[in-house]
Parts: structure tokens; C-alpha cells; sequence
């Protein structure tokens, strides 16, 4: 599906040297992976360009693991409500694994996912500003209202009815970089914004990437590891929610833990989990 | 609103882009940052000045851990000259939004603030080479600039020159700037019907004076004291030219 990108878009040709060698570092990958897309986006070869920084395509998502890290790398038409415009969108996601604390590997996270954030940050917020058609900071490092830890920027840029938008958000756990492009009034809607970034989404993903990080402990530990215990889980219990991890006996209409909290309470008994993952990657 | 689940999911099928025309400008970041250009006049002035924030967060307000009550709020000016720093809690912004002049109040009273106010072109006789003959200027016309921006119907208490405290880590000439206090209904005119005291510090910025002040009720004169040093953070660039 994402391959009909390449299709009629013969001459693109790499704008910079710089892309010659596959990203060294997540850091890297992460400038390159908005570059890849304001490049797919301006027409280039999205394939051609994910798998020459060493992404492997999986189904929709491109992925590339350094060690503990994993980026996770979509590219995706989209079109609005009301089929008039067309539009373009693209949503990085890196994580590192998040055992619980049963789990045979130990796995400790010292500080932010991406080592050296702040340069990452300071390239994928100035670049932008600097380009032919500035983008210009909407919001810079909030903290996210409703996801405690989180924080958020945006950058935006309008050219006629089309509206541009770059969105950071980085928790402890989790970085995620969000383009899209569509009608201006449109494509900045923060509800648009929250349901993309959705955490519930991300906590599927990184239970994969848990759950492959404990294979590979698991293989190169002499005996391997004791068969899992499934955790215990309770049912969610309210059909109203759609996911999200909450406090037990929360009730009806409580708010999902942030990822925070979840990693205090996820494992001592206090929470229930949601019963319908998300599907569709 | 974008369709959730086109972007959650991918779309098959779809041909999008009917023209592939706008190659001509492609946008790239540029991954190794270019250097930060060399700050001449910080240089000449031998000043600790702080360093530049870089660019995005020109304008914005970010929230840091600090030494106020619950955390600091640090806004840095639409041109990255400096930053005024108050507790985060003075979420009530007052004036014009589209100015570089900052006024930061306490919700409910507005007699706690915190202000950053840019007079334009008080340097400008000294030419060219106002971002660095400006500091030594300042001292010389202390008794003038404080008459320029004082409030006339109060006395000015305690008119001195101090030093501004180093940033961390960095060594060099304190920034030398005029300090004063007033006390009375210092702002009646924006509609704060009570007597305050204020504490002002006044510093050099390229040809421009910066203004910063702190106020609160008399009852929290130690506040102020304190604050208003610490509010102001001038960096590198306010010793270049515009």
C-alpha cells in the first residue's frame, strides 16, 4: 500500500550527501526519519529512502533496532472527513522495553530513551524554523495536560488552505514525532494530535518489543528463563473505555494512567489492564 | 478533523499525489548543527553572560525546576536576548502579546508581578558600538536612567549599582546593572488600586534599556529583593548589534 507512494514520482533525486551511509545512532535516525518524510512527502521514494538508514519494512511500519531501542517508522496517505483534501502524515515512535518487575530481564533505563535528547530536540525544532517556508513553534516542551510526564511541542507551518504541522512528544519511555499535512484548519486540531499518540497504542508496541528483548535475554542466558507466568489481569470492567491501563476500582470515567504512573503501579496489583488490544499494525 | 483511523492504520490503495511538482525547495534539516556563530561583543565586554537558547524557544515560555515555590517559569524574548524568570504559578499575563515587554501576575492578585520592559533606543548616541560601550554608558548615566524610568510620584529608595550573579559554570566580569526600590501604588495605572513595593533592575541591551522589576504587597518586600535579581537572565546576544 505504502510502495504506490514510489509510483509516478520517477526523478526525486537525494537532496543532501549526508543520507549516503545507514543512521549510526537512534539520534541520527530520528533527524533522518523527518527528513525521509518531508522527502516522501515533496514526492521522493519513501521505501527506497526508509531502507537505505537501515529501516526493515514490517507490513506498514518501518523499524530499525539499535540495542535496547526500537524506532518504529509509518508513512501514510490520509485524507480528510470529508474527502476534500488529501494529506500526508508520518509518526515515529522509539521505545526501549518495559519489563515488569516479574519478568526474568532486568532491564534499567537510565534516562530519557533517546541518550542525547536534547540534541535531537534543538535539531528537530530549529531545523524547521530554518527552512524556505519557515515552520514556527505553536508550543515548545509543555507538559502534556493530560499524560503526566509527557512533554510536548509543536511546530506549524500554513501555506494557502494547507497547513503543516511537527509534533514532539517525549516521556521516559517513549519518543514520538508526529507530521502531518492537510487542510490548515484541520490537521492542528490537538484532539487529532492526542487520539495518533494515543499511549494505549504505544503500550501494545512496546509490549512486543518487551516481549523480544526478553527472547533475547532469555537465549543468551545459560538454561534460558523459567516459563512466563501470565499475569494476573482483571477484565475492564466499564465497555466505555477503549484501552488504556487504570487504577482498580477506578470506575466509570476515570482517566488512563499516564505512563508514569503505570510504572509504579503495573505489577503490584493496583491496576487493570484493557482486555481488547489495539489492533492494525 | 483527519480521519483517526487513516492515520492509525494506513490506507490502502490510494493514489495521492496527483502532481509530484513541488520539488524545487525540498526541506531538510540539517543533521550536524551548524556552530553557534561567535559572540564578538560578549567576548569584548568580558561579561558572564548567560548562553543563547536556541532558537525555538524564542518567544515561548518553558516551564524548569528552579528555586521558586513550585518550579520556574522562563521566558526568553522574541529575540533571544534575555530571559525573565518568576514562579510558575503567575500564569495571568498581562498586555499585548505582539510586544517584547512581559508582565507576569499572580492570578487573582495583581500586585504580585514580575516584568520585563525593553526601552528602545536609549543608546543610541553611542553609535555602532553601542552593544559593547553601553555597560560602561549605563553606570555613568545611572542618576538619568532612573529618572527616565521611575515612577515620579514616589521617592526612589536605595538607587545602587549591583552585580547580576554569574550563570553557573561560566566566569567572567559580573553584568553590572542599577538597582532601585519604590514603594506606593506603583500600579495605579494598570488598574492595582494598593500600595506595592518594586524593585528594578535596569541593564543595557545592544542600544536598547532593559527594564526588569518584581512587585508584591510591602508585607513580601523580602520576595521582591530576592526575586529581582534572579529574574533577569541577559544572554550572549544582548552585547551584539540587532
Amino acid at each position: 500500500m505504502i510502495t504506490c507512494l514510489g509510483l509516478g514520482l520517477l526523478g526525486f533525486a537525494p537532496a543532501s550527501a549526508q543520507n549516503t551511509a545507514p543512521a549510526d545512532s537512534m539520534e541520527t535516525l530520528a533527524i533522518r526519519t523527518l527528513n525521509i518524510c518531508l522527502a516522501t512527502e515533496a514526492g521522493g521514494n519513501l521505501n527506497a529512502l526508509a531502507t537505505a538508514q537501515g529501516y526493515e519494512r514490517d507490513n506498514n511500519a518501518y523499524v530499525r533496532r539499535f540495542g535496547d531501542r526500537w524506532a518504529f517508522f509509518f508513512a501514510y496517505p490520509v485524507t480528510a472527513d470529508n474527502g476534500s483534501q488529501k494529506g500526508f502524515a508520518c509518526r515515529l515512535t522509539i521505545m526501549s522495553p518495559r519489563p515488569n518487575p516479574g519478568d526474568p530481564v532486568v532491564y534499567r533505563q537510565a534516562g530519557r530513551v533517546m541518550a542525547d535528547g536534547d540534541r535531537v530536540m534543538e535539531r528537530l525544532s530549529n531545523g524547521p524554523l530554518k527552512f524556505g517556508n519557515p515552520f514556527s513553534v505553536y508550543y515548545i516542551e509543555q507538559n502534556h495536560p493530560a499524560r503526566t510526564g509527557h512533554k510536548r511541542s509543536m511546530l506549524q507551518r500554513v501555506s494557502g488552505q494547507t497547513g503543516e504541522i511537527i509534533y514532539l512528544e517525549e516521556s521516559h519511555f517513549t519518543f514520538e514525532m508526529l507530521y502531518a499535512k492537510g487542510p490548515r484548519l484541520e490537521v492542528a486540531q490537538p484532539d487529532m494530535i492526542d487520539a495518533v499518540t494515543d499511549p494505549t497504542v504505544n503500550a501494545w508496541l512496546q509490549e512486543e518489543i518487551t516481549w523480544l528483548a526478553r527472547n533475547t535475554f532469555c537465549a543468551a542466558k545459560r538454561g534460558g528463563c523459567p516459563p512466563a507466568v501470565p499475569q494476573k489481569r482483571a477484565r475492564a470492567r466499564s465497555s466505555g473505555t477503549n484501552g488504556g491501563v487504570y487504577l482498580n476500582g477506578s470506575g466509570n470515567g476515570a482517566q488512563p494512567l499516564s505512563s508514569l504512573e503505570q510504572d509504579y503501579y503495573v505489577g503490584k496489583g493496583y491496576v487493570i489492564m484493557p482486555h481488547n488490544a489495539p489492533s492494525g499494525f | 478533523m483527519l480521519s483517526i483511523r487513516n492515520l492509525c492504520l494506513g490506507l490502502s490503495g490510494l493514489m495521492v499525489f496527483a502532481s509530484a511538482s513541488p520539488l524545487l525547495a525540498q526541506d531538510q534539516i540539517d543533521e550536524n548543527a551548524p556552530a553557534a556563530s561567535s559572540l564578538s561583543g560578549a567576548a569584548a565586554t568580558g561579561e558572564a553572560l548567560w548562553p543563547v537558547p536556541q532558537q525555538a524557544h524564542w518567544g515561548q515560555v518553558l516551564t524548569r525546576d528552579g528555586k521558586n515555590i513550585w518550579k520556574d517559569a522562563v521566558y526568553t524574548d522574541r529575540k533571544g536576548r534575555w530571559q525573565l524568570v518568576y514562579p510558575v504559578t503567575m500564569t495571568d499575563f498581562f498586555g499585548d502579546s505582539l510586544s517584547r515587554d512581559r508582565l507576569y501576575r499572580y492570578p487573582g492578585q495583581p500586585q504580585i508581578t514580575c516584568s520585563a520592559m525593553v526601552n528602545r533606543g536609549v543608546f543610541n548616541d553611542l553609535g555602532d558600538t553601542a552593544p559593547t560601550t553601553a555597560p560602561k554608558a549605563l553606570i555613568e548615566r545611572k542618576d538619568a536612567l532612573i529618572e527616565r524610568v521611575r515612577n515620579p510620584a514616589y521617592p526612589v529608595i536605595k538607587p545602587q549599582i549591583i552585580s547580576l550573579p554569574n550563570p553557573p559554570g561560566v566566569t567572567g566580569t559580573p553584568v553590572q546593572a542599577i538597582q532601585f526600590d519604590q514603594r506606593g501604588k506603583l500600579l495605579e495605572l494598570i488598574g492595582v488600586d494598593r500600595e506595592i513595593v518594586m524593585r528594578t533592575i535596569l541593564v543595557s541591551d545592544g542600544d536598547d534599556l532593559l527594564q526588569v522589576f518584581c512587585s508584591a504587597q510591602p508585607g513580601q518586600k523580602g520576595w521582591v529583593e530576592k526575586q529581582t535579581p534572579v529574574a533577569l537572565r541577559l544572554t550572549g546576544l544582548a552585547r551584539e548589534a540587532d
